[in-house]
């Protein structure tokens, strides 16, 4: 089951001049995202630079007030559900319908992407048996933990075989065997010529996984290389280092004993 | 220790239950709750202009004719005043008790568990107050008021009249309230946690239609009580909650009316004086039965309430994680599974009827819309029941359009509530997954989607009547009623749905204008169902009824033609189509 005579030939994702305002405030300002078949792109940024936002505008869930997103060279936005066909998309947030099971869940996506019920059965039941869920594939989502949760919203972003993965804080929730075995399948999946946008908080899987790292900070895209050229240009050991010297304005150290010692406030 | 914490989390617990439970994510809070309660208060005001003007209008107002009068009145805002306090109750369902959510949260503060359960107990008092308080404003206080106003009454007898309603109705929506809190207490503590979880939405839905059906017939039957349940002998009067109460308030002012001084028989006609006669024996007939009906107001009121308490304590008395939820028998998923995929072929119409299938009996939204309708549904069976005349088993004469009326009146209402279900969505954030997977088109979507309605509001309520039909009529009569019914049915199912451009239970809700919209639905609704029922019974009269089935199929076949046609040209729609701002509808901004 591979992928590579579909993806073998595409100019993968081109979003130019993104921008995202909001009441006139723009929270996402002149982004260039650029995911090429077989590459993994890692986006990072802290808490509000904007990460979400981005990777709405580049699936489509949220219409940019400037700029353009292409796939494969033609705009998104020209034929969506076309676009949707090709895009595998795990959001941030596990928002899922709570009265379905996980099995039922991916039924409802497989079918709506139309595929053969043999076929869907089949590739239901091996990911969910993969990711270690086959035993409550029948409960409610309602009962599900985080992980587990986000194991069926990977599953779903999979099924249909797609050529552009946007996955938006996948590891989160993860135990470390499923983190593992999402960074191979990333990097497998890439290899099998997929364009990856990995966005992530957790620097080891973006150094590990991704060929290029992308920065945002306050909106604005701050760096944009190789992580071993953002060490070297940066001149430090780590990318934590690097991401450190990029967005982190106050020195953590004197915040930590700051927020220690206001939580030490006594009447 | 202080009570600060309990009074936050009352707080909390009463906001938590006017969002989560009433209001959607996207509506303008202090706009829909305004909305509610002055839906409420109009209602109230409405019913009691309307049941006043009998008093107002009456050129020979006795005070017997008005003692009578009055019970039948106040058993209505009685009964009324019950009903809708249980049934915003049982709107609340899942949030009378101290629920996971609490639990998680509030479990690892250093709050006692008994002052969280109080707080959570005070939050639900003061929500069904509230309500309870926008009702009954305007019929405790106008009411009396009107109903009195040509009777030579001092101003400390008009005021008690008007305290005493309040009274009452205010103790007659305790009753509902704590009702519905002690059956869903002692179900709980008898089948414990487990059991309780997964048999509470069957149980909520069955209260809800029982209740509403109450409500809705609410008019129909009070106009017995004082002719029928209040005779000395009678069961009825014990058996019926709201007459209890009706006794308390009859206890409590009853003998300002009645034993008021009956005008000179001079100036009285004389069929009034015999009018006034014969109200005054019925009422004084009645009056033995008042103090036994308002004792047992007392005590089981007192019952209820405690019983209520008790359990409301016992039952939350630790803050538990809740079971896991139970899955899906194999057996039961594969079988439905297999053969509708061997009537549904396209994966797409297999996505949209089992999402369909599942959302309708598993959401809470939309279990409580389609509870709602089978309310109506019923309440306009027994109406139509109660207009036509009793049949007469078997032969064509004795169909009466009453009774053939119960299956499109049933249907139709059915119809109704599946067609505004598939306008809410399944759950606002899940959308997005619905957003990126569906195929651009939604006429399969929508086919499947319309499958599973047809199955669960055409086919199974015409099977389930058909018996019935058998039982009145015949068995030949019955099957073209059922025939009739499927076609009919299957053509109302495709005219509701023509224009329907939206992917069902995935799109953003978005309220209609019922002030246009409520009206015109409530007149098709008599007109077509009349109508339907009418051309039935000429068509079973004249021996043609399967010709009428047939062109009712004809209909449905042309209905569906006309949709496949309009649906060839995609309109595009929005999926998280906002509602405007109410300062722009307004014309404000």
């Amino acid at each position: 089951m591979t992928g590579g005579s579909r993806n073998g030939g595409g100019r993968g994702l081109e979003a130019r001049g993104l921008t995202k305002r909001y009441a006139s405030v723009a929270v996402v300002r002149a982004v260039d995202v650029v995911v090429r078949p077989g590459e993994v792109i890692g986006y990072l940024g802290p808490n509000g630079s904007g990460k979400t936002t981005t990777v709405r505008m580049v699936t489509g869930l949220t219409e940019p007030s400037e700029g353009t997103v292409l796939h494969d060279g033609r705009s998104i936005f020209g034929d969506l559900v076309a676009f949707r066909r090709r895009l595998g998309y795990v959001p941030e947030e596990a928002h899922l319908y709570p009265f379905l099971s996980g099995r039922e869940y991916l039924e409802l996506v497989g079918r709506l992407r139309e595929l053969p019920v043999a076929l869907l059965e089949r590739k239901i039941n091996s990911l969910l048996e993969l990711f270690g869920i086959l035993g409550a594939a029948d409960q409610p989502l309602s009962g599900y933990s985080k992980g587990m949760k986000q194991k069926v919203l990977i599953s779903a972003a999979l099924l249909h075989d797609p050529d552009l993965l946007i996955l938006d804080e996948p590891e989160s929730g993860l135990d470390v065997t499923a983190v593992l075995v999402l960074r191979s399948l990333i990097t497998e999946l890439a290899r099998r010529g997929k364009a990856i946008l990995y966005s992530s908080h957790i620097m080891e899987s973006i150094e590990r996984v991704c060929c290029r790292v992308m920065v945002l900070h306050r909106g604005e895209v701050v760096a944009d290389d190789s992580s071993s050229r953002l060490r070297t240009l940066m001149a430090r050991d780590s990318l934590e280092a690097v991401f450190a010297q990029l967005v982190v304005q106050d020195n953590p150290d004197r915040t930590a004993s700051d927020i220690a010692d206001v939580a030490a406030l006594r009447a | 220790m202080s009570s600060e914490p309990r009074r936050l989390l009352a707080a909390h617990f009463f906001r938590r239950l006017i969002d989560d439970d009433l209001i959607s994510p996207n509506a303008d809070r202090h706009e829909s709750l305004s909305m509610i309660c002055a839906m409420l208060v109009s209602l109230g005001l409405f019913v009691s202009v309307i049941i006043s003007t009998r008093y107002l209008f009456n050129p020979y107002l006795t005070p017997g004719i008005a003692s009578v009068s009055a019970l039948f009145d106040h058993f209505l805002f009685t009964a009324a005043a019950m009903s809708a306090t249980a049934l915003v109750t049982l709107l609340a369902w899942d949030g009378l008790a101290v629920d996971a959510r609490d639990a998680s949260v509030l479990g690892a503060m250093p709050i006692r568990t008994r002052t969280i359960v109080a707080a959570k107990f005070a939050a639900l008092v003061r929500f069904a107050a509230m309500f309870a308080v926008a009702l009954n404003l305007a019929p405790s206080v106008i009411a009396p008021a009107l109903m009195v106003s040509k009777l030579p009454l001092s101003l400390r007898q008009l005021i008690a009249l008007i305290l005493a309603q309040a009274l009452v109705v205010a103790l007659a929506s305790a009753f509902g309230f704590f009702a519905v809190l002690a059956v869903r207490g002692v179900l709980q503590a008898v089948l414990g946690r487990t059991l309780f979880t997964r048999i509470a939405p069957a149980v909520q839905a069955a209260l809800l239609v029982s209740v509403a059906s109450a409500f809705l017939l609410l008019p129909v039957v009070a106009s017995r009580v004082s002719r029928a349940w209040l005779e000395p002998q009678s069961r009825a009067a014990m058996m019926a909650p709201p007459l209890w109460f009706v006794g308390l308030q009859e206890v409590m002012v009853g003998d300002i009316l009645a034993d008021m001084p009956r005008p000179t028989g001079r100036r009285m006609p004389p069929r009034i004086a015999e009018a006034e006669a014969r109200a005054t024996t019925l009422y004084n007939r009645a009056r033995g039965l008042f103090p036994g009906l308002a004792l047992t107001a007392a005590i089981k009121l007192a019952s209820v309430t405690l019983l209520a308490i008790a359990l409301f304590a016992w039952n939350n008395r630790r803050m538990v994680a809740p079971p896991p939820a139970a899955a899906t028998a194999g057996w039961l998923r594969r079988g439905v599974g297999a053969a509708a995929r061997l009537v549904i072929r396209h994966p797409e119409t297999q996505a949209g009827f089992f999402f369909t299938l599942q959302a309708l009996l598993r959401s809470p939204q939309h279990r409580l819309t389609i509870a709602a309708s089978l309310a109506f549904g019923l309440t306009g069976s027994v109406f139509a029941v109660a207009v036509g005349s009793a049949p007469r088993r078997g032969g064509a004469d004795a169909l009466t359009a009453g009774v053939l009326a119960v299956q499109p009146v049933l249907l139709a209402a059915l119809l109704m509530g599946f067609r505004h279900a598939v306008r809410l969505p399944a759950e606002l954030a899940a959308n997005w997954a619905v957003q990126l997977a569906w195929a651009g088109d939604t006429r399969r979507h929508v086919a499947g989607a319309k499958a599973a309605g047809a199955l669960l509001f055409v086919a199974v309520p015409v099977l389930a009547l058909t018996p019935l039909y058998v039982l009145v009529f015949n068995r030949q009569d019955a099957v073209a009623i059922a025939l009739c019914g499927l076609a009919g049915g299957l053509a109302a199912l495709e005219g509701m749905f023509l224009g329907y451009r939206k992917m069902p239970f995935a799109c953003g809700y978005l309220p209609a204008n019922l002030k246009t919209l409520a009206p015109i639905a409530f007149v098709s609704f008599i007109f077509f169902t009349y109508q339907f029922a009418h051309r039935e019974r000429t068509a079973l009269q004249a021996g043609t009824a399967l010709t009428f089935a047939a062109g009712l199929a004809v209909v449905f076949l042309a209905l569906r033609a006309v949709d496949a046609v309009q649906r060839r040209t995609m309109r595009p729609f929005e999926f998280d189509e906002m509602p405007e701002p109410p300062t722009q509808r307004l014309g404000l901004s």
